[in-house]
């Protein structure tokens, strides 16, 4: 089996992601290249900077001086996301509210970066933004000057490097991993021992850290460094002693972590960038198993994204760029390049939990076997819509097939029947959810059904137009609750019994939660639907009780086509001016059709 | 400079050993190419980044 298809099993190969590394070093450089090639066509200025050239003769010089050095720079993931931005702004196209100089004087941050590491003699100048520089890889320089722009002097003299600004200048200390006056240098995670080692930067400064608007730099406190090192540590425990063939792959491409905010107690950030191989940015993982995942998911996401700088898997030239698909981990409807992207993600994750559930210890191995199978039903859903693509290119529908297979072997390896059933039905919650959040119906075929249903007669004999995707698309997240709730009774039984004895307690920690469905997780099917039917009446525009209501009485064909149900209950609201029980209506609709 | 001697074809070129200096002012069709390419799928294209996986 060659490497690409080895890639597209979604099993770990330390030996392909070398090479993608390799790749994504030769694509930044590229992409340098193309930055200075754009800026000189257009005879750029970015005064009160000197010239890009000038940046890019003080990095020549550091790397004739000290290769290794100069390469720690020119690999750095944030390299690739500033290089690919500094195109796009180069072409006129919005990226961010940085003043061009300043954005593009980046490369002179990098130079010094660069010549600072080699130990040249030096002068440069660099940009300065709110009091602080930020030298990539190296650390924040702090200048506490009042202006939002400004600029600073560098010079570098016999292993001595002052930083001159407008209001004070720096001296940075001997030792750069160490904190000095106005020096908060870059931190590092160092876990793990000889062969399987794992050194990564935490970075809380560089600019492009962040994947979208260049951050401010957001120095996290000592305690909360500690807690990210132990986290890690445990993680990499993990990996070492039960994934090994994942540490040997995430140690040769991951460079960097960003920490970023969770979402809510329950439910975590994570992000990747295409332009920036081997960064991962994320909220603190709460166990050594989500942070592993977390890595292994974000890292999936870092191999596709340099395969397809490579090759194109899905065809361009009929690729209209408004196809949007059902992607079972998302709540809004994503493009086929979103599909794949989570498809390869959720990939490795399941690859991961396939392992991860027969470790026996400390470890949950029933949270782990619902997330295999969870995961599983996700991508294996979302792949027969891929396959049925019609503009995957050749490669891409032999992608598809390699992921097809792997997952055909997967699916019939056994999982704990209740276990099953739960990721199954956490999967149909998801599925209905999106349909009610996204789906429009015909609105005559509404009216027609709503006129039969209040005249007593059978449901036409019509076949149900498809529905169509709702415009404008919602891109706010919908409810969670439910699926949040099935990982606490796994992960967490005592908390989620807490819940239940006391159910204002969930409310704090996962937003939307309600009795219902906390019964409805319970095993007390009865009063989930009566709970459920109620809100039904009560708040008939929510997804989440028609879904609910759908999954405590899975026969009553509600959740076959929730968005038709909804619609043709509200219109006969609408027109008689009372309610209708959803799950007569459900049954008629089916019954009939 | 070469194409990457791989099982796929592909737009970039593989600059392993290629100094700064020489990436600067290399007029190698195949690194001229790699830029073309490479700068207009990078003007074109809109990252896909994830974030919130339920």
């Amino acid at each position: 089996m060659g490497h690409f298809d080895t890639l597209a099993t979604g099993r770990p190969n330390a030996t392909i992601v070398d090479r993608l590394k390799q790749s994504s070093r030769s694509r930044q450089l590229v992409l340098l290249r193309a930055v200075l090639d754009r800026a000189s066509a257009l005879s750029l200025r970015i005064t009160p900077l000197p010239a890009l050239e000038d940046a890019w003769g003080l990095l020549v010089e550091a790397q004739r001086r000290d290769p290794v050095a100069v390469e720690e720079v020119i690999t750095s993931p944030q390299v690739g996301l500033w290089a690919a931005k500094a195109l796009r702004r180069l072409r006129n196209l919005p990226t961010n509210s940085t003043p061009l100089w300043a954005d593009l004087g980046y490369l002179h941050l990098m130079a010094t970066s660069a010549a600072v590491r080699a130990g040249l003699d030096f002068r440069s100048r660099v940009p300065v933004r709110d009091g602080s520089l930020v030298l990539p890889t190296l650390g924040l320089v702090w200048l506490s000057g009042q202006r939002r722009w400004d600029i600073a002097d560098v010079h570098g003299e016999r292993g001595q490097v002052r930083v001159r600004g407008s209001s004070r200048s720096v001296r940075l200390p001997e030792v750069l991993s160490d904190d000095s006056d106005g020096w908060q240098a870059m931190r590092h995670l160092r876990v793990g021992k000889d062969a399987m080692a794992l050194d990564i930067c935490l970075d809380d400064l560089d600019p492009y850290r962040g994947f979208d608007e260049p951050l401010p730099p957001q120095r996290i406190p000592a305690t909360e460094v500690r807690q990210w090192k132990d986290g890690l540590d445990s993680a990499w425990h993990l990996l070492t002693e039960h994934h090994p063939e994942v540490a040997d792959e995430v140690s040769t491409g991951l460079k960097t972590l960003v920490p970023r905010p969770a979402v809510s107690r329950f439910s975590a950030f994570s992000a990747s960038h295409a332009d920036a191989f081997g960064c991962v940015g994320l909220s603190l993982p709460t166990d050594p198993v989500s942070f592993a995942a977390t890595l292994v998911h974000e890292f999936q996401h870092s191999k596709l994204g340099v395969l397809l700088e490579l090759v194109d898997l899905v065809d361009q030239q009929t690729e209209d760029g408004r196809a949007r698909y059902y992607a079972p981990w998302r709540d809004d409807p994503r493009p086929l390049g979103g599909l794949l992207h989570g498809i390869y993600s959720f990939l490795g994750v399941a690859a991961f939990y396939r392992s991860q559930r027969h470790i026996e210890g400390e470890w949950n191995s029933r949270l782990a076997h619902y997330e295999f199978a969870y995961r599983l039903e996700q991508i294996t859903r979302a792949t027969r819509t891929l396959v049925t693509a019609d503009n995957l290119t050749a490669l891409g529908r032999r992608f598809a097939a390699a992921v097809e297979k792997q997952l055909t072997e997967w699916n019939a390896e056994p999982v704990p029947a209740d276990l099953l059933t739960a990721a199954e039905r956490t999967s149909r919650d998801h599925y209905a959810t999106w349909r009610l959040r996204h789906l429009d119906v015909d609105t005559d075929y509404v009216t027609e059904l709503a006129r039969a249903w209040l005249g007593n007669r059978r449901r036409p004999a019509v076949r149900p137009p498809e529905p169509c995707l709702h415009e404008p698309i919602d891109l706010a997240p919908g409810p969670s609750a439910r699926g949040e709730l099935i990982r606490v009774s796994l992960g967490e039984p005592e908390l989620f019994r807490s819940y239940c004895v006391d159910p204002e307690l969930v409310t704090g920690d996962i937003p939307g939660a309600t009795t219902a469905d906390l019964a409805l997780i319970d095993g007390d099917t009865a009063r989930a639907a009566r709970e459920y039917r109620a809100r039904v009446a009560s708040e008939p525009d929510d997804p989440s009780p028609w879904v609910g209501l759908g999954l405590a009485v899975p026969d009553s064909g509600l959740l076959a086509m929730p968005e038709l149900v909804h619609a043709v209950h509200r219109r006969i609201t609408a027109m008689s001016g009372t309610s209708t029980d959803p799950l007569r209506l459900a049954g008629w609709l089916e019954r009939d059709q | 400079m070469r194409h990457t001697p791989a099982e796929l074809k592909t737009d970039i070129v593989d600059l392993t050993g290629l100094s700064l200096a020489e990436l600067q002012t290399s007029d190698d069709p195949a690194l001229l190419r790699s830029v073309r390419l490479l700068a207009g799928k990078t003007e074109r294209g809109r990252a896909i980044p994830d974030c919130l996986s339920r």
